[in-house]
């Protein structure tokens, strides 16, 4: 044992028992219950709509599993110090994508390993909200509130403006979102959020509004379709819009308790990226509401464990991290189900664990990992105070 | 949503926490929203998305039926459905360029004796889930040919269908009619409500006057195709179809096999004779109920030609020869010469203008008789002298009745009134499409003719000698002498001439002629009745005019001197029949309308037999042994022809 775990300061008699109370209480069942609970239900989805993926996804998670394992026992304390280092890595690994990645899609997002294709841009999700808890936790002291807002916002906006031009619009708007909320957490004041969210929304405006009527297209047409479509859905089969209409008919059509192997949209191909992006319109039609419904609870129970993990962590970068974890959930699962049910605009976002895709996967397995660290050494932290915690 | 720690509080910021609170609440709403719209989408809505599903991936195949059977009288069939192998062309699965699909129809119709720009015409859009039958009976070294170059014809396959089938061929054509794809230009027709263009009907003949009954009801099969419209194999519940019922005809299918032998025997006869005898029809009623026993004409089609899915022009024109779609026992009505003697006599024994026993007739040698400087002489310019009726109708004395028609021009329209009152100048309403109503003239008659005429020909500017009055009118006494001959302007059918006899034959009953027996099932069960109109009665003070009439049509038939006694008179049964040898509009003897018309009694199975051959000549040398032999058939005699000489009209 190395004496150099937290867990070794506990003052404990018996090391035996300070080892299994480690293996036994740090780490956050609920969590890992949800954990669990999606990765089955991401076989079940994907075995109905592209069976030949199960096997490969299971891949993913078990070692999505191994690698949060790891993570939860990794001080994350110490990652505070390599923020630069994480940084540079970060931005790297986008660019390497626009120097030599291979494109899918009209979109180039990945780089091809040995065996497996690698999308930087979705566990760079994991290394921002690092970097961005870091820069906060050692700025603060410095520099003046206005001045901490605009350095975070820029270090996040130099990797979402990357992402964005691979181009991949879903995992840009991730990284605005993480920034956004470690800025909220970090007790910036409101104003200065307000105006950060004021920024956000003007830019997307002339993006999008502004700019084609004035012939400037600042994203690709298809992104600009894609943002806006839903709310004039196409009967063009191949357009994006009509893969919403499609989607939205799926999940209706699955009725209170599912299609079960009688689905159709999901199945035939009307909806076309029905394993990653559309996945939840898998489980609406072949699970029906009730499938729905306990997938959500699935979510609502990772996004409150999270945001317990937020308000219990030992330090604020532990807070700030678990923060940008909130971030990615909540916006990946309220965007991508919001997108399948018509009421969200199409951005390429994955459902986290569930979508099918390595990348997607083994981030949120980081991210999972690391807020289970947080949680173990906030339970360690308020146990050597005497303190408890009820859960 | 966020629990507070029990007793002391975690060492975070108030305001962290207040914070973490908010996030809280705004993921409930979210979360609230997301199951909100899904229980409006999967619960309130969700049995309308299911049906937009549904429509989205299942493709509805029509499945035709097997068409009923038409039936003869005692249940032979007339026109019924085999197997054929069939080729037919998977439209999902052809070429999707335009140059190799070109060069696959090129090689399908070389192969198949189809037309390649038909073939292109009629998969033109090819956008069906159901297969396209190009042929049926595929040759069977196409199928060979096929089988070993199956790579060379993506979209072809070869399936066993039933398709419609007439076993006799010919037989009867224009009466069965035959099938055919509906097309968009008869979708609105009253006959095809609620069929869908495509869909396979009965183009003329029974088949289109009874294909409410025979079509039957399409079945269904449900197919599932992808996203892209590609069938996925998943079987779905499909609806078999519903054959259609079967037709049991009047017709008896011996004597309509005679009937087209008898006809092809008399214009065989009048070729002899040295007569074009280029067409011919007859009709076999049942006089005391108008049921059709038979009825033919031709030339004919062979219906099993015309209901191949495709056929070249040059086939189509090689069984229209002859205008063989026309049929002539019912649509064409032509100059009835002295068949029509009979019922100038009963107009003239109902006017009062004969007895039985009155003599006319009579001639100044010459076997002429004048009127108004023009002459009117008999047949060969014979001179018989006076004769009562029985001797007028036996030798046919074309003056006897020159007289009578003299008579009665004097006393309005009495010719016409009763030609009239026994159906003709009208269609009989026989259950058959394209019957013409032929033509009684009278003095409104030729007033209407002419103002017709005047319409269209007699325009400012336009020089034309019958104007302004028009060709016809007036109304002359000529005009009523040569009527009651059966010439002048008077147009029957065949079909007319057997309802008028049969209503001389059976005491005075105008019958409607009908084929049509009863829908029955394919047990034999009957579904509908089809029962005719009420018979339509002459005044019950004809009988004894009727009787006499009959008495001169048997002299006419089986008399020593009887027109056509050297036909009849060696036939072993009773026969009231008189000839007709009309001149048609050109006046060419060669064009002579060969007529014969009888009855013969019976007391279970009584018959009217109209026969007439287009340019055959005299009545007795063509028509006559072609009833003769249409007689003995229905009555079990032997069948054999016996020539007739006379050149009397």
């Amino acid at each position: 044992m190395s004496t150099r775990t937290i867990g070794s300061h506990l003052p404990t008699a018996n090391p035996a028992r300070a080892l299994s109370a480690r293996l036994a209480l740090r780490f956050d069942h609920w969590l890992a219950l949800a954990t669990v609970g999606l990765a089955v239900c991401s076989l079940v989805a994907i075995h109905g709509a592209a069976p030949q993926y199960v096997s490969r996804q299971a891949a993913y998670l078990g070692f999505g599993f191994l690698l949060m394992a790891v993570m939860s026992r990794f001080d994350y304390s110490r990652l505070r110090e390599l923020k630069w280092v994480i940084y540079g890595l970060l931005i790297v690994t986008i660019l390497l994508v626009l120097a030599i990645g291979t494109s899918a899609n009209g979109s180039t997002r990945a780089v091809n390993l040995a065996l497996i294709s690698f999308q930087p841009s979705e566990v760079g999700k994991v290394l921002l909200m690092v970097v961005l808890a870091a820069l906060v936790v050692d700025s603060s002291r410095r520099l003046s509130a206005r001045a901490l807002t605009a350095r975070v916002m820029a270090v996040a906006l130099l990797p979402a403006v990357l992402v964005v031009a691979e181009p991949d619009l879903g995992s840009g708007l991730v990284y605005v979102a993480i920034a956004f909320a470690v800025l909220y957490i970090a007790s910036v004041d409101w104003r200065q959020l307000a105006a950060v969210a004021a920024i956000g929304v003007s830019v997307l405006t002339l993006a999008l509004v502004v700019g084609p009527a004035l012939g400037v297209h600042v994203l690709h047409h298809y992104q600009e379709e894609r943002l806006t479509g839903f709310l004039h859905p196409s009967q063009n089969p191949r357009s994006d819009a009509f893969q919403q209409v499609e989607s939205v008919i799926g999940i209706g059509a699955g009725e209170k308790t599912g299609r079960g192997a009688d689905a159709t949209q999901t199945s035939l191909g009307l909806v076309s990226e029905s394993p990653t992006d559309f996945i939840f319109t898998v489980v609406g039609e072949r699970l029906g509401f009730v499938g729905a419904a306990i997938v959500l609870s699935l979510y609502a129970l990772m996004i409150w464990r999270t945001l317990r993990i937020v308000a219990i962590a030992k330090n604020l970068f532990g807070a700030l991290i678990a923060a940008g974890a909130v971030a990615m959930l909540m916006f990946q699962v309220f965007v991508n189900v919001g997108m399948t049910v018509g009421i969200m605009p199409i951005t390429g976002v994955t459902l986290p664990l569930m979508s099918y895709g390595g990348s997607s996967v083994l981030a949120t397995f980081l991210t999972l990992g690391l807020l289970q660290s947080i949680y173990g050494q906030a339970r360690t932290a308020a146990a050597m105070k005497g303190r408890v915690l009820r859960f | 949503m966020i629990e507070r720690p029990v007793g002391q509080r975690t060492p975070v910021p108030p305001q962290l926490a207040r914070r973490v609170e908010i996030l809280g609440v705004l993921a409930f709403v979210l979360f609230a929203i997301v199951l909100f719209r899904l229980w409006y989408l999967q619960v309130l809505t969700g049995a309308q998305n299911r049906g937009f599903a549904n429509a989205n991936v299942v493709r509805e195949i029509a499945i035709p039926p097997p068409r009923g059977l038409i039936l003869d009288r005692n249940g032979n069939v007339l026109a019924g459905v085999r197997q054929a192998a069939v080729a037919a062309i998977v439209c999902s699965e052809l070429p999707s360029s335009a140059s190799r699909r070109a060069s696959l129809y090129r090689a399908l119709g070389a192969e198949l004796s189809i037309p390649a720009a038909q073939l292109t015409k009629a998969l033109t859009p090819c956008d069906t889930y159901a297969p396209i039958v190009i042929r049926a009976d595929i040759p069977s070294a196409a199928l060979i040919y096929f089988e070993e170059h199956k790579s060379q014809f993506p979209g072809l396959i070869e399936e066993q269908t039933s398709v419609r089938n007439y076993p006799y061929g010919t037989l009867a054509a224009q009466i069965l009619g035959y099938v055919g794809q509906l097309n968009t230009d008869d979708l609105g027709e009253a006959n095809f409500k609620g069929v869908a263009a495509g869909n396979i009907v009965g183009q003329e003949g029974l088949e289109f006057e009874y294909d409410h009954y025979l079509r039957g009801t399409d079945g269904v099969q449900r197919v599932q195709v992808d996203a892209a419209g590609q069938p996925t194999g998943k079987a779905l519940a499909s609806t078999p179809p519903i054959a259609g019922d079967d037709l049991k005809t009047s017709l008896d299918l011996p004597l309509e096999r005679e009937g087209m032998a008898a006809l092809a025997e008399g214009m065989k006869l009048a070729h002899h004779n040295g007569y074009p005898g280029v067409a011919a029809s007859f009709v076999a009623l049942d006089p005391d109920d108008g049921e059709v026993l038979a009825i033919g004409s031709l030339p004919a089609f062979n219906p099993n030609v015309l209901s191949q899915p495709f056929i070249s022009s040059a086939q189509y024109a090689a069984q229209a020869a002859g205008d063989s779609f026309i049929d002539r026992a019912i649509a064409s009505a032509y100059p009835t010469g002295s068949t029509f003697k009979p019922i100038t006599a009963l107009a003239a024994l109902r006017a009062g203008i004969i007895t039985p026993q009155t003599r006319l007739g009579g001639t100044p040698s010459d076997g002429c008789a004048t009127y108004f400087g023009q002459s009117f002489c008999n047949s060969d310019d014979a001179d018989y002298g006076p004769n009562d009726l029985d001797t007028a109708l036996e030798i046919s004395e074309d003056t006897y009745f020159y007289q009578v028609g003299a008579e009665a021009n004097g006393r309005g329209d009495v010719i016409q009134k009763v030609a009239k009152s026994l159906g003709l100048g009208a269609p009989t309403g026989i259950d058959l499409p394209g019957e013409t109503s032929g033509d009684v003239p009278d003095r409104a008659w030729v007033t209407q003719q002419d103002s017709a005429y005047r319409a269209e020909y007699c325009q400012r500017g336009q020089h034309n000698p019958y104007c302004p009055a028009g060709p016809l009118q007036p109304w002359t006494i000529g005009q009523d002498i040569q009527l009651a001959t059966g010439q002048g302007y008077l147009l029957a059918t065949p079909l007319q001439m057997a309802v008028a006899y049969s209503a001389l034959a059976n005491g005075g009953k105008v019958v409607t002629p009908h084929i049509g027996v009863q829908i029955e099932n394919a047990d034999g069960d009957l579904l509908v009745a089809l029962p005719a109109p009420a018979p339509r009665s002459l005044p019950t003070a004809d009988d004894a005019y009727l009787q006499s009439i009959l008495n001169g049509l048997h002299l006419a038939s089986q008399g020593a001197s009887g027109t056509s006694d050297d036909v009849f008179g060696s036939f072993p049964r009773t026969v009231y029949g008189k000839t007709g040898t009309a001149q048609t509009v050109t006046g060419n003897a060669h064009d002579d309308q060969s007529w014969y018309v009888a009855y013969a009694p019976d007391p279970k199975r009584p018959i009217v037999v109209a026969v007439t051959i287009e340019k055959g000549g005299f009545g007795d040398q063509a028509a006559a042994p072609a009833a003769r032999l249409i007689l003995a058939n229905w009555f079990g005699l032997p069948e054999r022809v016996v020539e007739g000489t006379s050149t009397s009209r």
